[in-house]
């Protein structure tokens, strides 16, 4: 059975097709709430309520379009929520603000990611700045093109762009500090 | 662009993501063909690429974790368990609605003071009684006049709300599967 016939036969209210959906896109999903959270609790808690919020707004998603953004475009929104609470700031950090973030000499491109290791990565990924991280996760971790990115987050797509050189340069500047600080 | 023609970072990595305007990517393209060091760099933005991808990707651990969490079988459940609750909602409504309307036409308190209740233990007798009596209520319903009986009505109305909110309750214990 395909996607497209496990989705239609869950809008009709099928749990078992549901389940099947849960199956598929579970990896995913909770591979990005746990990228975006690096907390295991707080990730699977997050996946349950993203495929439940997709269970209940199933009905008006168009079989035509791409499940998987779809699907992680809700993540993402509940990760940013999560994240806000957790954080106890109410408000978006800007892309003006991140923008402006301090970028004196960052190491040249490509050539710190090399020395670390995927847990050093990881951690540093984990610090980034919400916009980025999610952009860096959707892009790195679940493999969705720049023009899926720019769709589930509702960006365009020279700012999905932006969002993953700003990233990698924060990156490597994030390592090298962990490796003078070692 | 420096002495040498090459490109910022910033230009060649919107190069790589194919994210330039036609004009542009042609210009960079034909610089890189002939730059050794702008092939070097954007070789070492593609190592850098598939180094981000392997430390996201998900370790056996982790992976570990979630299966055993077995949300497709959980959410599953939880999705077909909150369909059952509406139709327990549903179900709910419609008795404390037939509770009303039988208790306002009068049928009810006759009905039980009719029924063979020295009988109960011998099936044989008083299920014939029932079958007609049910019967008898049945076409009472139509056309018996409207009586007030609030002794019946009260309680059949206090057991179909009894009924929601145990429905109401269930579905809101069933939101998450991680909250015991
Ligand atoms: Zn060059």
């Amino acid at each position: 059975m395909t996607e497209r016939e496990w989705i239609r036969r869950a809008q009709g209210g099928d749990a078992e097709a549901f389940g099947a959906l849960v199956r598929l896109h579970q990896n995913g999903v909770y591979g990005f709430c746990l990228r975006m959270t690096g907390r295991r609790e707080d990730a699977l808690d997050l996946t349950s309520e993203a495929f439940l919020r997709a269970y209940r707004s199933l009905a008006g998603f168009d079989v035509t379009q791409p499940f998987r953004p779809w699907l992680l475009r809700i993540a993402a929104n509940l990760c940013r929520d999560h994240l806000q609470a957790r954080q106890k700031r109410p408000t978006p950090v800007e892309d003006a603000v991140l923008a402006d973030l301090p970028d004196s000499d960052p190491p040249p491109p490509g050539q710190v990611l090399a020395a670390h290791d995927r847990a050093a990565v990881r951690q540093a990924v984990a610090e980034l700045p919400e916009p980025y991280r999610t952009t860096v996760t959707l892009h790195y971790f679940n493999q969705l093109s720049y023009q899926e990115i720019s769709e589930a987050l509702n960006i365009p797509v020279g700012t999905v762009g932006t969002h993953l050189y700003r990233a990698k340069r924060l990156l490597r500047k994030r390592l090298v500090e962990q490796e003078v600080a070692t | 662009m420096n002495g040498k023609g090459c490109w910022d970072d910033m230009t060649l990595d919107f190069f790589r993501m194919g994210l330039l305007e036609a004009a542009e990517a042609e210009a960079v393209r034909s610089h890189v063909q002939g730059c050794p060091t702008c092939q070097a760099r954007l070789g070492a933005l593609d190592l850098e690429d598939l180094r981000l991808e392997a430390a996201l990707a998900l370790t056996r651990e982790e992976a570990d974790v979630l299966m055993a969490a077995d949300l497709p079988d959980r959410l599953a459940a939880q999705v077909s368990g909150g369909r059952r609750g509406a139709w327990g909602l549903a179900s709910g409504l419609v008795g404390l609605g037939l509770a009303a309307a039988a208790g306002l036409q009068g049928a009810v308190l006759p009905w039980l003071q009719g029924l063979p209740l020295g009988g109960w233990m011998s099936a044989g007798h008083w299920a014939p009684q029932l079958t007609s009596r049910l019967f008898r209520w049945a076409r009472s319903l139509l056309w018996s006049p409207p009586e007030s009986q609030l002794d019946i009505l009260v309680p059949l109305l206090a057991a179909g709300l009894v009924i929601i909110l145990l429905n109401l309750w269930q579905r809101r214990r069933g939101l998450s599967p991680f909250h015991h």
